[in-house]
């Protein structure tokens, strides 16, 4: 309490500073006109009152200070001296201070900017109430493999539990065609069990949420309208509610509109985007459907831990496999995680990767200001020298310098938030739109305090890591020996070997960075070069949904897509027009199949990809024919049932064998419409296609005709999936959209059809997040690059001035120039190769976290090492080749005179 | 802290802020007071100069045991007025009585040569 006090009065004399001055004005002087009075009443004349007065006083500055010191913090005062110091040094030398700020800003500001977007996907937190206490469902096994989400039938025994968690919702997101005033739309949408609402906390801005019995099946059609939809659509009007809305060809009734700062996006992925409707999901609480289509997620009731919830999980997972057998392999069960943790999924490593490339960059302009601080050590060597001999301790030295280095990198750390905010925007403007939680334009990427904490800490550290080495090394120095002798030669030495070593580090560090982008940039070319499996080229995909009703039987889908072919085979420019449920590199479906006559170690067989197709999808794709033969106009209801499946398939399952002997039964766990799949004849094997993850081997697939298809599946799949059109064109794709789609709509009886997509898209999107972190990573490691160079050059530069009294002496004695240029040369060689040997190793060390980025090259590519190592060996050639030039052409008898 | 703690060579070090307490605690008076009033009560063997009281009276400010306010003096000018807190009566006591064990051992030493 009572240092508290003393602290608090302290503060307050801070604080009061000019006052506290006054008042010891006055104190002393009413002291001094005391005394003076005394002296008068004991006899002396007035001046000599005066005087005796100031006399026995003493020195009235050393007693101010003492005072000031007492009242204030004494640190504090000549801590405020050293920052005057400091401003009127580096003023006196504005080329050095201008280099150095800029190159910290450039450094701080490129940290800025990559944290920016880290902390808006990995820090910043979930917007909806309590985050902490969100979880999301999924299904584990112990073998580490782990899927977050659910089927009906999982909903149904998590919804049972009553005491770990309340508010237990299921949603999935989509995209949904909407009527606009031209021609379709498809929009984001998402279908929410009862308590969504309540457990993200979303509140209305007009009209109401859905009602628990508008949850229940077949309770009707209903709506909710995201609030950007309700202005786009019916400009902010309350007459939207209780108005109809024609979603996937289907009337809704709009019941009411969310506020407009929920964020959607976040759950929604940045695939889907921020859901414009959101629409009940109307699940049956008996339901047995087992497909994992759902999102699950629950609210922790306070106390319990994830622990506890995880112990009941594994519990319920038990009821389920009664319940459900055959489901569940044995090896799995039920877990949860964090909502924020399934949110970023996997953003976390290449964000981590980047923000750690970017550090490097900040620790190359460390070095770099390092050296220029080392330079002017030298310059300053006789002014830190007087200052010593006049009694300046080395701590003060030391402290003095570093608040020169600290004042440094806060002007830069101040220039860096600002070139940061810029830096982050051109971040965004390469955004491959795979990046979690940014929000739709980015909204989410701001400044807030995390990012002003990291930057002010940034700055902060750099100006003690570059400052600390010179600053040290200057106090080292003995006051004696550098004012004895004219330049300090043995401290110039000492220091120019330091200045080596930071040379060889920032080799170091530049090397691991354009060798982790050399990776990237051969996995991108690996990505454009290897084919796909299919010919992307002058291929137009347009998805369409079959909501209206008409479609509950294959039949009628069979005939809808012969009156289609019909119809826009007759548009001169489409060579082949194909149909599927789903093309490559989109999200599929997978489903379990058993291998007729094969015996059983487990539930069943395999588990593969499953898509329902038209016999030209093959050659729509150009996914070509290995064996057997494709689909035909005679694979009809009434013929034997078939299937085509995938190399991968017949690697895994039938190496040594034909697999056209076998028959697969497919999905026939999964319940109701599946039940009544029979064993399926292969017929076919064609060619592998690349799937959205990187760097995966094909998995097995397995594709059906759309006319051998059980009704219950076509209604299934017409309730909830769609039918991609595939067009084959003789020109430019995107130019015959319109007519295709004029066409579409025809044939189909106005059917919604969403924007057209050409395959080429489809594939440049695959590769986009590649992109993103190849660029980046380039960026950073040419800047890296180019701070090493600098490094080197300047480096030798003023080693070379340094010793041209020595080069000219050497000169008049006669060595020849190619001697002097070796001299030079010589010295950069070695600290190179130092800096590429120990890069090298670097980056073999670290690579292997790109790992998960790489495709169709290891993380120790001999050939990228090597590449990148000649590159530095001959960067650092060239930057030293100017300083060696100009040292051969020292006039040795000019140099001499100089002296 | 800092302070270089000035002792005159009559005044044992550690005791002037004692004495200063002790004088303050007859009552208000500014620092000029306390200088006379310590020189005159030990018979002008005690000397305490300026370059030591400030100091040592904001030290004591500062650390809670005095508390000054500004007044007008006899002869009409402004003048610092310091008085003795409850805290600082306090440690007047503690000093006090760690003072009169600290010098009667020292006489007690004395004595016994």
């Amino acid at each position: 309490m009572r240092r508290l006090g003393a602290f608090y009065r302290r503060l307050l004399g801070l604080l009061r500073r000019r006052r506290l001055e006054r008042d010891l004005d006055d104190e002393l002087a009413f002291h001094l006109a005391m005394r003076e009075a005394d002296h008068r009443e004991s006899g002396l004349p007035p001046d000599g009152a005066r005087v005796a007065a100031r006399r026995q006083f003493g020195s009235v500055t050393l007693l101010k200070e003492q005072a000031r010191d007492t009242w204030t913090f004494p640190s504090f005062e000549s801590w405020l001296q050293d920052v005057r110091f400091a401003v009127r040094t580096l003023r006196r030398s504005p080329a050095f201070a201008v280099a150095g700020v800029l190159t910290l800003a450039l450094g701080i500001g490129a940290n800025t900017a990559m944290f920016s977007l880290v902390n808006a996907v990995l820090f910043r937190p979930p917007s909806y109430p309590d985050p902490q206490r969100i979880i999301v469902f999924g299904t584990v096994a112990f073998s580490g493999t782990e899927f977050f989400g659910g089927s009906p039938a999982k909903f149904n025994v998590l919804s049972e539990e009553r005491d770990a968690w309340g508010s237990l919702s299921a949603y999935r997101f989509g995209f949904i065609t909407i009527r606009g005033g031209t021609g379709s739309d498809e929009i984001p949408y998402a279908q929410v069990s009862a308590h969504f609402f309540s457990l993200f906390g979303a509140h209305t801005a007009a009209g109401r949420l859905f009602l628990p019995e508008e949850n229940r099946p077949n309770a009707g059609r209903f709506a909710i309208l995201s609030f950007g939809l309700w202005q786009r659509a019916f400009a902010g009007s309350d007459g939207a509610i209780g108005s109809t809305l024609l979603l996937d060809g289907v009337p809704h009734t709009i019941i009411g509109v969310l506020e407009n700062h929920f964020d959607g996006e976040t759950l929604a992925g940045p695939f889907i985007g921020t859901p414009a409707v959101w629409v009940p999901l109307q699940l049956d609480p008996a339901s047995t459907d087992q497909g994992n289509t759902l999102e699950i997620a629950a609210r922790l009731r306070r106390g319990v831990t994830a622990e506890a919830a995880s112990a009941r999980l594994r519990a319920l997972a038990e009821d389920f496999r009664l319940k459900s057998p055959g489901i569940l392999r044995p090896e799995e069960t039920f877990d949860a995680k964090l909502l924020q943790d399934v949110l970023i999924g996997d953003a976390r490593t290449p964000l981590w990767l980047l923000l750690g490339a970017v550090g490097f960059v900040l620790l190359i302009a460390c070095a770099n200001v390092a050296s220029l601080l080392l330079v002017r050590g030298t310059v300053r060597i006789r002014e830190i020298a007087i200052r010593t001999a006049l009694g300046a301790g080395r701590g003060r030295v030391v402290r003095q310098l570093l608040t020169e280095s600290a004042l440094l990198s806060l002007a830069g750390g101040l220039l860096g938030l600002a070139f940061g905010m810029v830096a982050v925007r051109w971040l965004l403007a390469l955004n491959p739109g795979t990046i979690p939680r940014i929000g739709p334009s980015a909204a989410g990427v701001s400044l807030d305090w995390r990012v002003l904490a990291f930057t002010a800490l940034v700055s902060l550290a750099t100006g003690l890591l570059f400052g600390s080495l010179p600053a040290l090394h200057a106090a080292r120095a003995r006051a004696d020996v550098m004012l004895r002798t004219s330049g300090g030669h043995s401290t110039t030495k000492a220091q120019s070997r330091v200045r080596g070593l930071l040379v060889v580090a920032e080799i170091t560090l530049a090397l691991v960075l354009l060798v982790g982008a050399t990776l990237l940039i051969r996995t991108f070319i690996a990505l454009q070069v290897q084919s796909p499996g299919f010919d992307p080229h002058r291929v137009l995909t347009m998805r369409m949904a079959l909501r209206d009703g008409r479609f509950g039987k294959t039949a009628g889908v069979v005939q809808l897509v012969e009156d289609i072919m019909r119809r826009v085979n007759t548009v001169p420019d489409v060579v082949v027009a194909g149909e599927g449920a789903w093309v490559p590199l989109q999200p599929y479906l997978a489903l379990r199949f058993t291998i007729v006559g094969r015996p059983m170690d487990g539930p069943y067989h395999g588990m593969g990809r499953w898509n329902i197709v038209s016999p030209t999808y093959f050659e729509a794709l150009g996914i070509p024919l290995r064996r057997g033969r494709l689909f035909t106009d005679h694979d009809t209801a009434s013929s034997p049932p078939v299937v085509i499946v995938n190399e991968a398939m017949v690697r895994q399952f039938w190496p040594d064998e034909d697999p056209l002997r076998h028959q697969l039964v497919i999905g026939r766990d999964l319940g109701p419409p599946f039940n009544v799949e029979t064993a399926r004849q292969i017929v076919g094997v064609v060619g592998n296609v690349r799937e959205g993850v990187l760097g995966r081997d094909p998995q097995p697939t397995t594709y059906v005709p759309q006319a051998q298809l059980p009704d219950g599946v076509t209604a299934l799949q017409a309730r909830l999936g769609f039918m991609t059109w595939i067009f084959r064109t003789r020109g430019e794709p995107h130019a015959m959209s319109a007519r295709i789609e004029h066409e579409l709509r025809l044939a189909s009886g106005d059917l919604p059809v969403a924007p057209a997509r050409s395959m080429e898209d489809i594939l440049g999107q695959s590769t986009a997040s590649t992109k993103f972190a190849m660029v980046v990573l380039s960026v950073f490691g040419g800047a890296a690059l180019l701070l090493a160079a600098t490094g080197i050059y300047g480096l030798m530069a003023y080693s070379v001035q340094q010793r041209t009294h020595e080069i000219s002496i050497r000169m008049a004695l006669g060595a020849r120039r190619s001697e002097v240029m070796s001299l030079v040369l010589g010295r950069s060689a070695w600290i190179t190769s130092g800096g590429i040997v120990l890069g090298v190793a670097a980056a073999a060390s670290v690579t292997r976290y790109l790992r998960g980025m790489l495709f169709g090259v290891s993380p120790l590519d001999p050939a990228t090492f090597l590449a990148v190592s000649l590159m530095f060996a001959s960067v650092a050639m060239v930057a030293a080749f100017v300083p060696a030039r100009r040292a051969t052409q020292v006039d040795p008898l000019v140099a001499l005179r100089c002296e | 802290m800092g302070l270089r703690e000035r002792a005159p060579d009559d005044l044992l070090p550690g005791t002037l802020d004692m004495l200063i307490l002790k004088t303050v605690s007859r009552g208000t008076m500014h620092g000029y007071t306390v200088a006379q009033s310590i020189q005159r009560v030990s018979r002008e063997v005690l000397r305490v100069e300026e370059g030591a009281l400030y100091p040592a009276l904001h030290r004591l400010e500062v650390r809670g045991f005095l508390r000054s306010e500004w007044g007008v003096s006899d002869n009409n000018r402004r003048a610092k007025y310091y008085t003795l807190t409850a805290q600082g009566r306090r440690e007047l006591e503690r000093e006090a009585a760690s003072w009169t064990r600290v010098a009667g051992a020292i006489a007690r030493v004395m004595q016994s040569a």
